[in-house]
């Protein structure tokens, strides 16, 4: 963070891209790598977790000024712990088929790295506009990568999207990039195009 | 934080809190503790019926499949303590003339990662198998989870009870046998052992209560 202290739509864009989650924080790794074999429960993870995200921000700020430096780990814990409870139930009632396949993934948003990292690093330090902002920011980057991560190995593991086919018969389905392996690949092509285009986009920069 | 010195220990940070009580100390955790358990007690008690009837509806979406998908049929659900103590359900699948066309049984096993749940579909007489559903399980994708898969599955289609399934590894000679994926031969032979177990329930059930 360099400016002393970025405004609300600083935060919201920052958590987009110059910050973002995955892509340059390298923050939650694992639901990245497990749920994204393709679209579907990749934006339901990310949804989930941007609800999360987005309640234990605005509760966090909220509370501040009572934290205690030595406490503030555990009551972070204990509130995302409450909401990814209640985001687990929702979805096992209202989308009963997703909650199945998601398993123990949407569990474990609440030991998601990337909601304690803003809670400690935002929340708990500024007010709720600030923190509600960069949630969503936030929230916003997490989905974009993981739906570009589930889009990639969706389309070229299977020729679908959301379970649709939209490539010929003819494609060869990948089936490497469905299974775990393929996550990785996904991810470290996926890193070196965004780091590709941003060293780009620097050198153009500076160059004029 | 007004000196942003170097940071050596965890805890230099802040201060080391002054010996006074703890319970004081910690109201706030105490009082998030009680305010959100009683908000997961609220979402649970108006969720977990909706939950629950997901569950069921699940599995009576699957019972008449597994007798072969009558297109009239009534599902009575029967429940009996196993000689284990274990409860057990039970569907029997009736024709609108009351007349049976089989049963269809939950079974359960600790496969290789966790536990395997299926439903069973037995002929009246409990003398043929008349297929298998896995309604849960969370085998290694790729290997254990084609259980699941109707290449294995279907191979329990129409085999006999009178001897207990066996797994093998090579094309099966006999009815009683069975197939194992490749590479997943803990997670087959639970789905045979969970199908053996589901048959002498029923069996024990059909003595036990004679029609």
């Amino acid at each position: 963070m360099a400016s002393s202290s970025p405004s609300p739509a600083e935060r919201f864009i920052a958590g987009i891209l110059p910050e973002n989650p995955i892509y340059r924080q390298m923050l939650g790794m694992c639901p990245t790598l497990a749920v994204t074999n393709s679209l579907k429960p990749a934006l339901t993870m990310a949804i989930a977790t941007t609800f999360v995200l987005l309640c234990a921000n605005i509760s966090i700020s909220l509370i501040r000024p009572l934290l205690k430096p030595h406490l503030r780990i555990l009551v972070f814990t204990l509130t995302i712990a409450a909401f990814v409870t209640i985001a687990d139930r929702l979805l096992a009632a209202y989308l009963y088929e997703m909650s199945k396949q998601l398993g123990p993934y949407v569990p474990l948003i609440i030991v998601n790295c990337i909601i304690i990292s803003r809670c400690e690093a935002c929340a708990s330090k500024q007010p709720l506009p600030h923190a509600i902002a960069d949630a969503i920011g936030m929230g916003i980057g997490f989905t974009l990568a993981l739906a570009s991560l589930g889009f990639v190995r969706e389309l070229l593991g299977m020729g679908s999207l959301f379970g649709h086919q939209v490539l010929p018969s003819s494609w060869p389905n990948w089936g490497i990039l469905v299974l775990p392996p393929g996550a990785f690949l996904t991810l470290g092509a996926l890193l070196g195009a965004v780091n590709a285009w941003t060293a780009r986009r620097k050198a153009r920069q500076l160059s004029n | 934080m007004s000196t942003v010195s170097t940071i050596t220990e965890p805890g230099q940070e802040y201060p080391a809190p002054a010996r006074k009580n703890l319970l004081l100390d910690a109201w706030l955790v105490l009082f998030l503790a009680i305010t959100f358990g009683t908000a997961l007690a609220f979402v649970h008690v108006k969720l977990s019926p909706i939950v629950q009837a997901n569950i069921r509806n699940e599995t009576l979406s699957l019972v008449p499949v597994l007798v072969g998908s009558p297109e009239e049929f009534d599902i009575q659900e029967l429940s009996q303590v196993t000689p284990s103590g274990e409860s057990l359900s039970f569907f029997h699948v009736t024709d609108k003339e009351a007349k049976g066309l089989g049963w269809v049984i939950t079974a359960s096993s600790i496969g290789f990662a966790d536990r395997i749940q299926l439903l069973v579909g037995l002929d009246e007489s409990a003398s043929q198998i008349l297929g298998i559903r896995v309604v849960d399980q969370k085998e290694t994708p790729g290997l254990g989870n084609l259980i699941s898969d109707p290449e294995f599955r279907d191979q329990f289609e129409g085999a006999p009870t009178a001897k207990p399934l066996s797994i093998v590894k090579s094309a099966p000679a006999e009815d009683h046998q069975i197939r194992a994926v490749t590479g997943a031969t803990i997670s087959s032979v639970t789905v045979a052992n969970a199908v053996n177990q589901a048959v002498l329930n029923l069996k024990y059930y059909l003595e036990s209560n004679p029609s």
